[in-house]
């Protein structure tokens, strides 16, 4: 049998080796695109990585790494969205989707960053990036308290 | 400060010009940077005097300068050797016209620059060695406009009976913007006999008595060039006296003169054929002609003729037989086998097989025959001797072997190429023929154009006129198709009688001679005849010099040259104006402007073009762009391409550790690549280590690539939740739809 599991990877359907229970933890789908999200920022910036010699293009190395970053963006706020999803609601498992989704797409956040130079644009202006991120945070945390706080009222 | 601007602009544009790279490929070509308001040429008007063994030619150029700002009206003349020299500039501005004065060479850049930084007008004709090219500066101030008057002469040789000229109008035509006046005017001693106007065949000849024609253009779409032929019947004997009491005397036998016609014995031929087998060579077809082309000319060859065939590439020449070998069908096989053995690969130094040549040469004297050396080639010399080093290399094999050199030209790639082959092909007699496709007209069409010597040592002696100075060659060898021809200074007047004396052997060693006798008064007057002895004898004088340098001559030259105002690579011509700026200031401090190399030899050279890379820390995406450029660069390099470099070692490896780099001539300076000359070979010395950044990229980008597809492709298989409301945390989970 080939192919890549994950530790804890929620049983796969129908193949015959481990079928999924009725009524149980039914896996997340925002998990699951948080993973491909981070799995895409991967494959791009790795295909990008791959092209780098005498054959390499500077525009499609950009379209490439940029079209990772975001990749990975949506899959960090994926992994976010399907952890918050998953403490509301216990019939979602995310199982290792969230964070697989999550560290996949850092890592290519991080490989993208680097390579289009946007790494060393955050780290030059650190402290206004620390300013600036802080406010979608507090934004982030505000809205999730919201929604925490309606769960509990209702 | 103003002053010093200007010159700094002026010294500044001089200098691109001057080291632009390529050569000039034409003849009175307008050259100027590029610019919004280029530098007008509003018409030309060109005075083309012939007569026997001599042409002048006037051209009148009017510049404008449409712009605000001073410029320089620059014309460059590629005059080809032993052809034309620029023997007089004169500026015209309104009606006033200022002549110039011949002075040695750096005298006459000095002063120039020093005038135009005192905000003088000033010309100057000076010879740029690099390029090989004459050029005339000029300084036009904004919105007006300066006419030049420049003067051309050369002796015209004979060949096949007729004096030939060919002038490049259709660059005259390309350059003008309001009128292209060309006047041809002929008028020889001897009867005119035939004007043969090939380039023109229906333009009128009006002629003038039984001496004189003219023709004339008056159009700036004449289309190409003018070429004009024309000969004067019977013997030709002129004279000329000046005031000093110099009198120069002319006198020329045609070689098909009854007076020969017992003596004539062509010399029978050694074709010395040097075939290029450089890497360019293998490219487009050009190899399959070149055997094809050396098989004919073989084969053109008669009992009591020889050849030999050297291949060259790289460090290698490889001769067909160590001998000149005559044709049989027998060495004609052998020969195609030969040629078909070889792949052509390596570096081209054109001037590689000279000493084969030179070899083969003593060997062709030593059989009574007549070496010809034939090369050919694509005319790209990767290897040096280049450019100059290489015609001199060539200048002295020619003149010291006493051989014509001839080039075949295999599809050169370009204009460039082809001029390279033409600058080598032209000493004693030789020419230019290029093969694009026909072989056999190429073939037949160069064959046809060698001359051979059919009547040596043919000795002029004056009698009863004292010391005399012969600028033609004495004795001379009369050439298929050419002439015995005599011209002499003495002293005395055009009213002593003139005998002549010519002498030459017969085959059978039999001396013969011819005696030309004459009243002073019987023999008419030439007035260009002291111009056509000047330059005669300056001919002399470069090509001896050219092929070898020697202080006596030089002098003699310079002297000769300033005495009679000809711009030669040793002499200038000198135009100053009145000075308009009397509060001018000095030039430049360090004089750094005569240091130019444009002005000195080895000037113009392009440096190496080295590409050094930024570090690139900070958007590795971009270094990584510029490191794949630069090795994209480094294989694209014409050497490379056109597999010219003869072996490649990589940095680090044993062989190279064993080149003595000290010793290197640098030909490309790339990042990845250098390619250096050395021992006679062109060796590409590569960066031997990988790059190890590149090659773990490369490797975690196919890993992870294989990584993500496959994680991917198994996700997709996966049932997923459907997406709910992320707020709705209160809802059951949703239950399955169960059928009932």
């Amino acid at each position: 049998m080939s192919g890549v599991y994950f530790r804890g990877m929620p049983e796969l359907e129908g193949n015959g080796r481990r079928g999924s229970q009725p009524g149980g933890p039914i896996p997340s789908e925002t998990a699951l695109r948080s993973t491909k999200a981070g799995l895409w920022a991967v494959f791009l910036a790795s295909f990008a990585l791959a092209t780098f010699g005498p054959w390499f293009n500077l525009t499609l190395g950009y379209a490439l790494m940029i079209a990772s970053f975001v990749a990975a963006c949506l899959g960090v706020g994926w992994a976010d969205r399907a952890s918050h999803e998953g403490k509301r609601n216990p019939a979602i498992a995310n199982g290792i989707y969230a964070k697989s989704g999550a560290a996949l797409s850092i890592l290519a956040l991080l490989v993208s960053a680097y390579y289009t130079g946007l790494f060393v644009f955050l780290v030059v202006f650190a402290p206004l990036w620390i300013l600036v991120g802080l406010l979608p945070y507090a934004l982030h945390r505000s809205n999730v308290d919201t929604a925490a706080r309606k769960g509990v009222g209702a | 400060m103003k002053a010093e601007g200007f010159a700094f602009v002026v010294g500044l544009i001089l200098f691109t010009l001057l080291n632009t790279s390529g050569p000039v490929a034409a003849f009175c070509v307008i050259v100027e940077p590029p610019t919004p308001l280029p530098t007008q040429v509003n018409g030309t008007q060109v005075e083309i005097q012939l007569t026997e063994g001599f042409a002048r030619i006037v051209i009148i150029k009017e510049f404008y300068n449409p712009s605000d700002e001073p410029k320089q009206g620059q014309i460059a003349f590629p005059l080809e050797r032993g052809h034309e020299l620029i023997t007089d500039l004169r500026l015209k501005i309104g009606n006033v016209v200022y002549a110039a004065s011949a002075q040695n060479r750096s005298d006459a850049l000095g002063a120039f620059l020093d005038a135009i930084a005192k905000g003088q007008d000033a010309a100057l004709v000076q010879y740029d060695a690099p390029r090989d090219v004459y050029w005339i500066a000029v300084t036009i101030p904004p919105k007006e406009a300066r006419t030049t008057v420049t003067t051309l002469e050369m002796p015209l040789a004979k060949k096949d009976g007729f004096y030939e000229y060919q002038y490049r109008l259709s660059i005259d035509a390309r350059d003008s913007v309001s009128y292209l006046r060309v006047h041809v005017h002929i008028e020889t001693v001897a009867a005119l006999d035939q004007v043969v106007i090939p380039s023109h065949p229906t333009l009128p000849v009006i002629r003038h008595g039984l001496h004189a024609a003219d023709t004339y253009i008056n159009d700036t779409k004449s289309g190409g060039d003018l070429r004009l032929r024309f000969r004067a019947a019977g013997v030709s004997l002129s004279q000329f006296a000046d005031p000093s009491g110099d009198r120069y005397v002319r006198f020329s036998l045609d070689a098909t003169d009854p007076a020969f016609a017992s003596s004539l014995k062509p010399a029978p031929r050694a074709l010395l054929i040097l075939v290029d087998a450089s890497g360019s060579m293998g490219l487009l077809g050009r190899w399959d002609l070149a055997k094809e082309a050396v098989r004919k000319m073989a084969r053109d060859l008669r009992t009591g003729e020889t050849f030999g065939v050297a291949v060259f590439h790289g460090a290698t020449v490889t001769s067909f037989s160590p001998s000149l070998e005559a044709w049989t069908p027998s060495v004609d096989g052998d020969l195609g086998g030969f040629l078909d053995a070889l792949l052509p690969h390596g570096s081209t130094s054109l001037a590689a097989p000279l000493a084969q040549a030179t070899v083969w040469a003593r060997d062709a004297r030593r059989n009574g025959q007549q070496p010809i050396v034939v090369l050919v080639s694509d005319g790209r010399p990767t290897r040096g001797p280049l450019d100059l080093e290489l015609e001199t290399a060539f200048s002295r094999v020619s003149y010291d072997s006493n051989m014509p050199v001839f080039a075949m030209g295999i599809r050169p790639a370009n204009h460039d190429d082809e001029t390279v082959l033409h600058n080598l092909s032209h000493y004693h007699g030789g020419e230019l023929t290029t093969l694009y496709g026909g072989v056999e007209n190429a073939v037949s069409e160069l064959l046809s154009a060698i001359r051979v010597p059919i009547l040596p040592g043919v000795r002029a002696e004056i009698l009863g006129a004292g010391p005399s100075t012969f600028a033609s060659a004495n004795p001379e060898v009369v050439w298929q198709g050419g002439e015995a021809f005599v011209i002499a200074r003495m002293r005395g007047t055009t009213n002593d009688s003139f005998s002549l004396r010519v002498t030459w052997s017969d085959p059978d060693g039999a001396t013969r001679f011819t005696e030309i006798q004459s009243e002073g008064q019987d023999i008419p007057v030439q007035p260009l005849l002291k111009r056509q002895w000047v330059l005669t004898r300056i001919h002399a004088l470069l090509e001896a010099l050219r092929a070898r340098e020697d202080s006596g001559e030089l002098d003699e030259v310079t002297s000769l040259a300033t005495d009679n105002r000809v711009a030669t690579p040793y002499t200038s011509l000198l135009v100053l104006l009145p000075q308009r700026n009397q509060g001018g200031t000095a030039p430049p401090a360090d004089g750094s402007l005569v240091r130019f190399p444009a002005f000195g030899p080895g000037g113009g050279l392009a440096s190496p073009s080295g590409s050094g890379l930024s570090p690139g820390l900070f958007l590795p995406l971009a270094f990584e762009a510029q490191k794949a450029d630069a090795l994209q660069r480094d294989l694209a390099n014409s050497l490379v391409q056109a597999d010219e470099v003869d072996r490649y070692v990589d940095v680090g490896s044993a062989a190279a550790a064993n080149l003595d780099l000290s010793r290197a001539t640098s030909r490309y300076e790339g990042t990845y690549l250098r390619i250096l000359e050395l021992d006679g070979e062109l060796v590409g010395l590569r960066s031997g280590a990988l790059d190890t950044a590149q090659v773990v990229a490369n490797a975690f980008g196919f890993v992870g690539m294989i990584f993500a597809a496959t994680a991917l492709a198994r996700l997709s298989r996966r049932r997923t939740q459907p997406r709910r409301d992320p707020d709705d945390v209160t809802s059951s989970p949703p239950e399955r739809k169960t059928s009932s």
